[in-house]
C-alpha cells in the first residue's frame, strides 16, 4: 500500500464484483457519481480486507509485496496477468494459480478487471509509412498474438490466439466476465486523473484517516473539474 | 597623450578584456543554455495550456490561479508547501542544532576527534538515492533493522514510511543522518576562526560550556549560520531525492510526504502509474517555487548579514 499504484489495483480488483456491470455506464452517462451508494459500499468492503493484509501493510511497497509472494511469505498477491511471466522468471520453481476476486454472494459473477495498457500506432509523418502500416497490421494477426502470448507470457487481445500455458488459458477464461479499471480506462486523459484521485483517497482510507464516503466525494469533486456529466 | 601613447595604454586594456571574456564565455554559455534558457522557457510555458508536449493556447495567469485557488490543485499545493515549511523548520532545529553541537564537540578536540570528524562527514559523500534506499530498508515494517531492534527490547515497531503521522518525520530523520556532517563542518570552520584569546578570556572570566556556546561562539559564528540557513532553506524547498526514493512520486501515504518538488515533477512530467504530463500547471508550480525561494532567500540573506559580527 506504500506504492500508490497498488492501491488502485487493490480498489479496482475488489470493488468491481460489488459494483457490477451497470456502474461504469452509469458513471459515464452521469447517472451516478463516485458518491453513489454502490461505490461507497464497495469501498467499505475494502476495509474488511485489511485483516488479511500483512502486518504494517501501509508501509509495504509494490516490490516488497511481490517478494513476499515470491518467497512464500504471502499466500496471495493482488495483481494482474502482467505479473505471471515476471514471477516465473524470478522464481522458476513457483507453483501458483490465478483466481478471480470474491463475489458478493455465492454463485454471483466473479468479475475480473481489465485495462488497455498500450498499443501500436503509426506516426502520420513516418519516413516509411507503408512498411510501418504493414508491421502494425501484422501485429493484429493471430500468428503475432500466438508469439506474443508464448514469448511474453501474457494475454493477447487478438481473438482466437492459442494459449498453451494453462494459467494464461485460465486468465483468458476469467476475462470473459470482466469489467474495466474505470479510472485507468476512462479518467486518465485530464488532470487531476481519476487514478491520482483514487490512489490518494485509497491510501488515506486504508490508513483510516478518510471514510469511504469522503473518498468517493473527493474523487467526484476532482473529476468534476473536466468531466461534464458531473458538472450538473 | 600622443596617438601612440594612447594605443599603448588601450591595447593591454583591450587584450585584458578579451582575455576575461574568453575565460567567462564557457561558464556563461553553459549557464545560459542549461540554467537561464530552461528558466525562461518555464516562465513562458506557465502562461500556456498544453496538448501533449506542445504549448497550445496563451491563457494568461490561469495556470497560476488554478494551482493556487482551485480544487483539488490548491489543496495539494498548500499541503506540499506546508510540508516544505515543516521540513525546513525541522532541519533547522534538529539537523543544524545537532550540527552546531557536533561542531562544538569537534572544536574541543576531545580524544578521537579526528576519526569522529570523518565519521560525521562520511554520509554526506553518499548519494541521496543510496541513503534513501538504505533507510527505506532499515525502516521496513516486516524485515527492517529499526523494527527488529525495537522488537529486541520489547517495543512494537510501526510502518514508519506507511503511517501518515510518521512518514515525513522518518524522511526528515534520514535527511538529518545524511547531511548533519556538512553544517557541522561549516560551524566547526566558523568556530575555528574565533581567536583563541577571546575563548581563553571567556574561560578566565568563568564561562562554562553553555555560556561560552551561547554568548561567545553563537554570535561569532554568524557568517556560518547565514550560510547554513540559506543552504537549508534552498535545500528544504527544493527537497526531492529522498522523498522520491523513500515515498514515491505521490508523496505516499496519501500525500503525507508530498512536497513541492514531488508535486511539481509529477504534474509536469507525469507519474507513470497515475498521471499524464501537464507542462502548463507544472511550469506554473516551478515558477512559483523559483520566486518563493529567490525572494525569501534574498530577504533572509539581508536580515542575517546584518547580525553578522566581524571576528
Amino acid at each position: 500500500m506504500a506504492t500508490a499504484w497498488m492501491d488502485e489495483v487493490f480498489a479496482s480488483v475488489f470493488t468491481n464484483p460489488f459494483l457490477g456491470p451497470d456502474f461504469a455506464p452509469d458513471i459515464m452517462s452521469g447517472k451516478a457519481t463516485f458518491s453513489d451508494p454502490r461505490y461507497i459500499a464497495a469501498l467499505g468492503k475494502l476495509l474488511e480486507l485489511r485483516d488479511y493484509l500483512p502486518q504494517g501493510f501501509m508501509g509495504v511497497d509494490y516490490a516488497t509485496g511481490q517478494q513476499l509472494f515470491l518467497s512464500g511469505r504471502a499466500a496471495m498477491f493482488v495483481g494482474g496477468s502482467f505479473e505471471i511471466a515476471n514471477f516465473r522468471k524470478q522464481n522458476p520453481k513457483i507453483n501458483m494459480s490465478f483466481i478471480a476476486p470474491p463475489a458478493p454472494t455465492a454463485g454471483a459473477p466473479r468479475y475480473v478487471s481489465k485495462f488497455y495498457d498500450g498499443g501500436y500506432a503509426v506516426n502520420a509523418k513516418a519516413a516509411n509509412p507503408k512498411d510501418a502500416i504493414k508491421l502494425v497490421r501484422y501485429m493484429g494477426t493471430k500468428p503475432f498474438g500466438d508469439k506474443f502470448a508464448a514469448l511474453l507470457g501474457n494475454i493477447s487481445p487478438i481473438k482466437g490466439v492459442t494459449l498453451t500455458d494453462p494459467m494464461l488459458a485460465e486468465v483468458a477464461r476469467l476475462n470473459e466476465t470482466s469489467l474495466p479499471y474505470i479510472m485507468a480506462v476512462n479518467f486518465r486523459y485530464e488532470t487531476p486523473t481519476g487514478s491520482e484521485l483514487l490512489q490518494n483517497a485509497m491510501q488515506k482510507m486504508m490508513a483510516g484517516s478518510m471514510t469511504p464516503a469522503e473518498a468517493g466525494a473527493s474523487i467526484t469533486q476532482g473529476v468534476a473539474r473536466y468531466f461534464k456529466p458531473f458538472q450538473k | 597623450m600622443t596617438r601612440d601613447g594612447f594605443r599603448q595604454a588601450t591595447r593591454p586594456g583591450r587584450r585584458r578584456a578579451l582575455w576575461i571574456a574568453f575565460l567567462l564565455a564557457p561558464g556563461l554559455i553553459v549557464m545560459g543554455l542549461f540554467v537561464a534558457a530552461p528558466l525562461l522557457s518555464a516562465f513562458r510555458y506557465a502562461f500556456y495550456s498544453f496538448h501533449g508536449l506542445a504549448p497550445d493556447t496563451f491563457i494568461g495567469l490561469r495556470n497560476f490561479t488554478e494551482v493556487l485557488t482551485e480544487a483539488p490543485f490548491a489543496a495539494w499545493t498548500w499541503r506540499a508547501l506546508e510540508h516544505n515549511v515543516i521540513v525546513f523548520l525541522a532541519l533547522m532545529l534538529v539537523q543544524n542544532g545537532l550540527a552546531f553541537l557536533l561542531g562544538y564537540a569537534l572544536l574541543k578536540a576531545l580524544p578521537g576527534h579526528r576519526i569522529h570528524q570523518v565519521i560525521v562527514f562520511l554520509p554526506v559523500v553518499l548519494s541521496a538515492v543510496i541513503v534513501g534506499f538504505l533507510w527505506k530498508l532499515f525502516l521496513h515494517p516486516l524485515f527492517g533493522l529499526v523494527n527488529a531492534a525495537l522488537a529486541f527490547i520489547g517495543i512494537q515497531g510501526l510502518p514508519w514510511l506507511g503511517n501518515e503521522n510518521t512518514a515525513l518525520g522518518a524522511i526528515i530523520f534520514t535527511n538529518t543522518w545524511h547531511w548533519v556532517g556538512f553544517p557541522a563542518l561549516i560551524f566547526l570552520a566558523g568556530m575555528q576562526r574565533i581567536s583563541i584569546e577571546t575563548l581563553e578570556a571567556a574561560r578566565i572570566d568563568g564561562a562554562g560550556d553553555w555560556v561560552l556556546m551561547r554568548q561567545i561562539i553563537w554570535p561569532l559564528v554568524a557568517p556560518a549560520t547565514t550560510i547554513v540557513f540559506i543552504l537549508t532553506f534552498i535545500g528544504s524547498f527544493n527537497w526531492f531525492e529522498l522523498p522520491y526514493v523513500m515515498a514515491g512520486l505521490n508523496g505516499s501515504p496519501g500525500g503525507a510526504t508530498d512536497v513541492l518538488g514531488l508535486y511539481f515533477y509529477r504534474t509536469a512530467f507525469g507519474n507513470v502509474s497515475s498521471g499524464l504530463q501537464d507542462f502548463g500547471h507544472g511550469s506554473a508550480l516551478a515558477v512559483l517555487m523559483f520566486l518563493f525561494i529567490a525572494v525569501f532567500s534574498a530577504a533572509a540573506l539581508r536580515v542575517l548579514r546584518r547580525r553578522e559580527i566581524e571576528v
